[in-house]
C-alpha cells in the first residue's frame, strides 16, 4: 500500500513539473526567431568564429536582469476565506436517480417542479437533454447545484425543496461529461452520494461525475 | 498483489512510457542536410522538455531558457555530426545537460527560487506571504536533490526516457542510472508524503 | 515587445521589463489587461485571472479541451481557495490533459481527454492509459477511466484498479458491465466493506480472468460475465 502510494506521488509529483509555464510560448518563439536570424541569407549582425565545425558566438556577456527578481514576492490575491467542508452531518441519504442510475441520462423531466433555470421540456435543444438532479436533505434549508455547466456559481442553480426534504433541480445538459457538486445551506459542499466520484481532489472536498449520452444502449461499444 | 481472501491479479508492466511521441526521423536527416524548416519543426517539438529539464537543473528560468536556446543553437550547427542510430532527444539532451552542467559550474550559488513572475505583484498594501502550493513544493524537494541524482530523475520520470536513451544522454552506464533513480525516489519519497499527504 | 536584440542575451530582460510593465498596468488599471476570460475575471484577482487565461489559451492552441481549465478555477474562486493553489490545479490539470492526449492518439475525444487526465492526476501511470487504449482500439474510453477515477478516489491503490479494469477491457468488458460494477463496489463500500476487497469481489462479475494458480473461486457462468442485455 504504502509502495503504492509513493508511486502515485512520484506520479503527481512528475506531472507536476510537466506542467507548461505561461512563458514557454515567448521562449520558444525567441528561439525560432533567433534560429532565422542566424540562418537568413546575408548579414547576422555579428562575426562569428568557426571552430571545428562548432560556430561561437563572441563577447556575450550575461545581463543583468532589470527587475531583480529577488524583491518581487507572490502575494495571494484572495484572501483565505471561508473553505468549503465536506459535510455528510446533514443526515443525507442516497441521492435519487432517474432510471435507477446515475449515469444514464433522464429522458424526460417528469415529477417535480423544474427548477428556476426555466428548463422547459418542449423547447429543449436536440442537443441538450434534461437532467433531474435529486438530493435527499430534509435539514438543509437551501441546496444549490454547482457545476462547470453553471460556472461553478452558487446563484446559478438554485434547488427546490419537494415534502420531505428530497432537494431537485432539471437543467439542459449536453452530451459529454459534467462535474457537480451540490451546496448545502451555502457552507456544505457535498458530492452525489451516489454517482462517482470525480478524481480530482484540488479544493477539498470531491465532485461528481455525470455522462450524459443520447447513445441508446444498443449502441455503445 | 495478495488480497485477503482473494485472488492475484494480473498487472500490466507500470513502466513509464516515452509519452512525446518522436517526429519523424526524417526531420533530423533533413535538417542535417541543412533544411532550416526541419530543424525548426525539431525546435517545436523539444523545446518545451529542454526547457522545463533546464529550468530544474539551473534552478532559474531566465537562466534556463538561455540554456535552451543556447543548447537548440549549438545542435543546429553541429547537426553534420548527429548519427541517426542514436534517438534526437538523446543527442539533443547530451548537448542540453552538458550546457547545463556548465553554466552550474559559473555560478554561485542562488537563494532557493521564486515563484513564477507571473504570479508576482508588486503591491505596497498587500502582505508578503511565503511561497507555497504543491506545485513550488515538489519544484524545491526536486531542487534539493543532488545534481547527478536531479538529472537522472528528470530524464527518467518527467522525460520518460528509457534507461539506454538516458545513457547517452548523461554520459553514464545504465545500472549506474537505475541506482541514482532509486536514490533521487528515495530521497523524494518523504517530502512528496508530505507535500500529497491530506 | 520585442525588441530587435542582436545575439542572444538581450530578449530575456527586454522581455522580462515588459512582463513587469504589464504587472505594473495590472494594478493600475484592470480594465486594460489584454486577454482575460470574462467569467474569470469577475471571479478572481487579475493577475490570476490572467495567468489561468492564458494557460486556457496555450492548452486551446494545441487542440486540447480548454473549458475544463476555465472549470477548475472557476470551482477555486467559488470555494475561496488561494489563488496558488488555483493555479497550482489549472497546471496540473493543463499538464494531465496533455499528456492525456499524448497517450490517448491524436483522435481521441475530449471527453476521453478530461477523464484520461483525470485518472492521471490521480497518480495512474501514463502507461495505463496506453494499456487501455490498445485494449479498446476503436471505442471511447470515457467510462473506462471515470470509473478507474471513482475506485480511486474511494480508496482502492491506483495499480490494483488499473490492473483490475484493464484485465476487464481486454476481456471485452463493456461500458455497461463497467457503470454496473462501479455501482456494486460503491454500494458494498457504502455497506462496510473495505473498498479493495468490494472491488476483488465485484470483480469476478466482470469478463476476463485473474492469474492462474489463485485461489478458488466461483465458476463463470455466462449469466454472471454478462450482467445486462446488450
Amino acid at each position: 500500500m504504502t509502495d503504492d502510494r509513493d508511486e502515485r506521488n512520484l506520479q503527481r509529483a512528475a506531472m507536476a513539473l510537466r506542467a507548461p509555464g505561461a512563458r514557454d510560448e515567448d521562449a520558444l518563439n525567441d528561439v525560432i526567431e533567433a534560429l532565422r536570424r542566424e540562418t537568413a541569407d546575408g548579414d547576422t549582425g555579428e562575426p562569428v568564429a568557426s571552430r571545428g565545425g562548432l560556430v561561437e558566438r563572441r563577447g556575450r556577456g550575461r545581463r543583468r536582469p532589470l527587475i531583480d527578481r529577488g524583491t518581487i514576492r507572490f502575494v495571494a490575491g484572495l484572501a483565505a476565506g471561508i473553505a468549503f467542508a465536506a459535510g455528510l452531518g446533514l443526515g443525507l441519504f442516497a441521492g435519487w436517480r432517474m432510471r435507477g442510475e446515475s449515469y444514464r441520462i433522464a429522458a424526460e423531466t417528469t415529477t417535480g417542479r423544474v427548477g428556476p433555470t426555466g428548463v422547459e421540456a418542449t423547447s429543449m435543444e436536440s442537443t441538450h437533454r434534461p437532467v433531474q438532479f435529486m438530493l435527499v436533505a430534509p435539514a438543509a434549508s437551501r441546496v444549490a447545484l454547482v457545476g462547470e455547466f453553471n460556472d461553478w456559481d452558487p446563484a446559478a442553480t438554485p434547488m427546490a425543496r419537494a415534502p420531505g426534504g428530497a432537494w431537485h433541480v432539471a437543467l439542459p445538459l449536453a452530451n459529454g461529461r459534467h462535474v457537480y457538486a451540490f451546496i448545502v445551506d451555502g457552507t456544505s459542499w457535498v458530492a452525489d452520494p451516489q454517482a462517482p466520484l470525480a478524481p480530482e481532489g484540488w479544493f477539498g472536498a470531491r465532485n461528481s461525475v455525470l455522462l450524459v449520452s443520447g447513445q441508446n444502449r444498443e449502441q455503445r461499444q | 498483489m495478495t488480497q485477503t481472501g482473494g485472488a492475484w491479479y494480473y498487472l500490466p508492466t507500470m513502466t513509464h512510457a516515452a509519452v512525446e511521441p518522436a517526429p519523424d526521423a526524417g526531420l533530423a536527416a533533413r535538417a542535417a542536410r541543412g533544411d532550416v524548416q526541419a530543424y525548426e519543426q525539431l525546435v517545436r517539438h523539444y523545446h518545451a522538455s529542454c526547457l522545463r529539464y533546464a529550468s530544474r537543473m539551473l534552478r532559474d528560468d531566465a537562466d534556463a531558457e538561455d540554456a535552451v536556446q543556447d543548447t537548440l543553437m549549438r545542435a543546429f550547427l553541429a547537426i553534420a555530426r548527429y548519427d541517426d542510430r542514436q534517438p534526437f532527444r538523446a543527442w539533443l539532451f547530451s548537448i542540453l545537460v552538458n550546457r547545463c552542467r556548465t553554466l552550474a559550474l559559473q555560478r554561485t550559488r542562488r537563494s532557493r527560487r521564486f515563484p513564477h513572475d507571473e504570479l508576482a505583484l508588486v503591491n505596497a498594501t498587500a502582505p508578503e506571504l511565503p511561497a507555497s502550493g504543491r506545485e513550488d513544493a515538489v519544484r524545491t524537494a526536486v531542487d534539493d536533490l543532488e545534481p547527478l541524482l536531479r538529472e537522472a530523475f528528470l530524464l527518467k520520470y518527467v522525460e520518460g526516457m528509457e534507461y539506454h536513451e538516458m545513457a547517452s544522454a548523461l554520459g553514464a552506464g545504465v545500472s549506474a542510472l537505475k541506482m541514482r533513480v532509486k536514490r533521487a525516489c528515495d530521497a523524494l519519497r518523504p517530502r512528496l508524503r508530505e507535500i500529497y499527504d491530506d | 515587445m520585442r525588441t530587435g536584440s542582436t545575439g542572444l542575451g538581450g530578449r530575456s530582460s527586454a522581455r522580462r521589463l515588459a512582463l513587469a510593465a504589464a504587472m505594473a498596468a495590472a494594478t493600475a488599471a484592470p480594465s486594460e489587461i489584454a486577454a482575460q476570460d470574462r467569467r474569470l475575471a469577475a471571479r478572481l484577482d487579475s493577475a490570476t485571472a490572467e495567468a489561468v487565461t492564458r494557460l486556457a489559451d496555450s492548452v486551446r492552441a494545441v487542440g486540447l479541451p480548454s473549458d475544463p481549465l476555465i472549470g477548475v478555477a472557476l470551482e477555486g474562486a467559488t470555494r475561496r481557495a488561494s489563488s496558488e493553489r488555483i493555479l497550482a490545479a489549472v497546471r496540473e490539470y493543463a499538464a494531465a490533459l496533455g499528456v492525456a492526449r499524448q497517450t490517448l492518439g491524436d483522435s481521441a475525444m475530449s471527453d476521453e481527454i478530461v477523464s484520461a487526465a483525470g485518472v492521471l492526476v490521480a497518480g495512474v501511470a501514463p502507461r495505463v492509459v496506453v494499456d487501455y487504449r490498445s485494449a479498446r482500439p476503436a471505442g471511447a474510453l470515457t467510462v473506462p477511466f471515470v470509473v478507474l477515477a471513482d475506485l480511486i478516489a474511494r480508496g482502492i491503490p491506483a495499480d490494483t484498479a488499473a490492473g483490475a479494469l484493464g484485465a476487464a477491457l481486454r476481456s471485452g468488458a463493456s461500458d455497461d458491465d463497467l457503470v454496473e460494477f462501479r455501482r456494486r463496489v460503491e454500494r458494498d463500500i457504502a455497506a462496510g466493506a473495505r473498498p479493495t476487497t468490494a472491488m476483488t469481489i465485484r470483480r469476478r462479475d466482470l469478463p476476463g480472468t485473474p492469474m492462474e494458480g489463485v485461489s478458488p473461486m466461483r465458476p463463470k457462468s455466462p449469466r454472471l460475465r454478462r450482467p445486462f442485455p446488450r
